[in-house]
């Protein structure tokens, strides 16, 4: 569903800085496996959102590698605002369809 | 992901407009993805075979990745979008403003050395051009300007395309055009005739068909050949390079 990736993504990220490969744990891990997605996708959603000044990145060595770590900026905090408060509409006006239909 | 399928990700990637820059940072961040995928199947005691071929499944289809990448305009490069502007037209202009820029830099110099001299125009200009060494630097910027500049321009072109697998029609038009407008202005250093006179220090632009021209227009073929030959041979080879591997894999 379009804006979906984004959500999860600026809202992971809103809680801390994450490479790729975090990242996709921790969206498989907080949605208890329930949204597993194709793992290399995460890398243009990442980069358009950057693009967009939604999201910073920067360089880091772990454990002898290099990462680049994404963090999310005030842009991307508003945009994760804007898309959640969509979402929670959307999410409501899909509950109502499946409780009127119950109630039909 | 064999080292194969991520030369073949990375060219689809660019024939599909992305970015160089977003194109090489996608493609290291995804080795490094599946380096991590099969660091993973390897400690929970797969043999490597297989763990390669699970953290290929887990990294997703390539198709999909490129699907991905490809709807997003925020990823495309300008060259992608306006082809005809990045290789047609910035490039003219880039030469031209180098060459107008270059010219009057030289003409500041030399105003600024006269009137510091305290001498008079003409005799500055006689002193100046009796020392070999400014008769030599003034030569080699001329012919710097009209002969090597134009050919710098199309090279940096046609390597700039290349990187970004663009398709052969802008670039070589773009190279004919850079080409065009350094065989059609000329400048022209040319020393005081007396010791009571000026120098002169001039830009022209234009042709005429004169009988001189048949000789003058090797001055285009010649750097037209040298930059296209070249450029076409190294896309050649690299596109045979990909097509063999894709055949003998």
């Amino acid at each position: 569903m379009s804006g979906v990736p984004e959500l999860l993504v600026l809202r992971l990220l809103s809680q801390r800085e994450m490479y790729g490969y975090e990242l996709v744990r921790a969206i498989r891990l907080t949605s208890r496996d329930e949204i597993s997605l194709a793992e290399g996708v995460v890398y243009p959603v990442l980069h358009a959102l950057e693009a967009q000044g939604a999201l910073r990145s920067k360089e880091k060595e772990t454990n002898g590698r290099k990462r680049i770590y994404y963090g999310i900026t005030a842009k991307g905090k508003r945009r994760l605002g804007a898309l959640h408060e969509e979402w929670q509409r959307l999410s409501s006006g899909i509950d109502a369809v499946f409780g009127g239909a119950g109630h039909a | 992901m064999h080292d194969l399928d991520f030369r073949r990700l990375r060219r689809r990637l660019l024939l599909g407009g992305v970015a160089p820059k977003h194109v090489e940072r996608t493609i290291k961040e995804l080795r490094h993805h599946f380096s991590d995928l099969e660091q993973k199947a390897l400690s929970e005691g797969l043999p490597r075979t297989e763990a390669a071929a699970r953290a290929l499944e887990q990294l997703g289809d390539p198709a999909l990745i490129i699907e991905e990448a490809l709807a997003r305009p925020e990823l495309q490069s300008w060259a992608y979008r306006w082809p005809w502007a990045v290789y047609g037209i910035l490039p003219v202009i880039a030469l031209a403003l180098t060459v107008v820029g270059s010219t009057l830099g030289v003409v500041g110099l030399i105003v600024f050395a006269e009137s510091s001299s305290g001498l008079s125009p003409a005799a500055f200009a006689n002193v100046l051009f009796d020392q070999w060494w400014a008769r030599t630097l003034l030569e080699i910027w001329r012919v710097g300007m009209v002969y090597v500049l134009p050919v710098v321009f199309a090279g940096g072109l046609c390597v700039f395309a290349a990187k970004r697998d663009a398709s052969m029609l802008w670039p070589t038009i773009g190279v004919f055009l850079v080409l065009f407008l350094g065989f059609c202005y000329d400048l022209m250093v040319v020393p005081p005739p007396a010791p009571d006179q000026l120098g002169e220090l001039g830009a022209g632009i234009g042709f005429t068909m004169d009988r001189v021209f048949s000789i003058r227009v090797f001055r285009l073929l010649v750097p037209l050949v040298l930059v296209l030959g070249p450029y076409y041979w190294w896309r050649h080879r690299q596109q045979d390079a990909l097509s063999k591997a894709l055949h003998t894999r």
